[in-house]
């Protein structure tokens, strides 16, 4: 009987997301968490701080930079769960369902991100 | 996970402490190396909370202050909180962190070629220096356009 199965691994993909999600982390993300420290220290004022209304309306409202969000989201959510999956080994946990669960949840909050960026697309602009 | 028929057997050796590598100092900053993947998570729940919070805001022509009160929860309640804040600065160093010891392994794990006609290798440093100054323009862009746009 002919077997309609894989004849090859697929972690090449996996550690190909994973690759691309560490440089995400280690070259853009830093900048992103300061952001994220000024928008806190400013969000008193809601018309002139970092990430006002006005500052994310355009980044949304723009479908590439939207796209960029989208990719830095997909591809650091894969790299650190692919992390989290594998470092569950050095706790002694070889089951087989940290791959369903570390896979499954980044893909969940890729496609969470991707659905509301496209909802909010519709929605306001 | 692929369903290919693996003749691997690896041999898993029991894990006695759950605090093992506390016990050598490079098993401890492998593993914090490791937990930093855990921050950058909740860096991204942060801003796919953020995007959730823009989603339920209703933006007419002209943004009412009831309208946008989601996303004002969000920045003053959320971002502001100085619990949140301190978490960002610890996600922050961590990512520096992670940072310096992926451009540490990239020579290792990127094998560049001077030429076609030797194996001689881009020395180590060039890879290295290559990927700092990425951090420092990517740097440079997104806290220009933040800082500058608002």
């Amino acid at each position: 009987m002919r077997q309609f199965l894989p004849t090859r691994s697929d972690e090449p993909m996996y550690w190909l997301m994973f690759g691309a999600g560490g440089m995400v982390a280690s070259i853009v993300l830093p900048a992103i968490v300061v952001v994220l420290i000024a928008a806190g220290l400013t969000s008193d004022d809601l018309q002139h701080g970092v990430l006002n209304l006005g500052q994310v309306a355009s980044i949304f409202s723009n479908w590439f930079l939207s796209l960029v969000v989208f990719g830095v989201v997909f591809l650091l959510s894969f790299y650190a769960l692919h992390r989290m999956h594998h470092s569950s080994h050095d706790f002694g946990i070889h089951s087989k369902l940290t791959w369903y669960i570390a896979y499954g949840s980044a893909a969940a909050v890729s496609f969470i991100s991707l659905g509301l960026q496209l909802l909010m697309y519709v929605k306001f602009f | 996970m692929s369903e290919v028929k693996s003749f691997r057997k690896p041999y898993n050796p029991p894990v006695k402490k759950m605090t093992w590598w506390l016990e050598n100092s490079f098993y401890t900053k492998y593993m914090i190396r490791e937990g930093t993947a855990v921050l950058a998570l909740f860096a991204v729940l942060e801003i796919v909370f953020g995007i959730f919070m823009l989603a339920l805001c209703d933006i007419g022509p002209i943004p009412t202050l009831s309208g946008i009160a989601p996303y004002a929860w969000y920045l003053q309640n959320f971002l502001g909180n100085p619990v949140i804040i301190a978490l960002n600065v610890v996600v922050l160093v961590s990512q520096l962190y992670h940072a310096i010891t992926w451009f540490a392994l990239m020579p290792s794990a990127v094998r560049v070629f001077m030429n076609k006609n030797s194996t001689e290798l881009l020395p180590r440093w060039i890879i290295t220096a290559g990927l700092y100054a990425a951090l420092a323009g990517a740097t440079v862009v997104i806290l220009g356009v933040a800082f500058l746009t608002v």
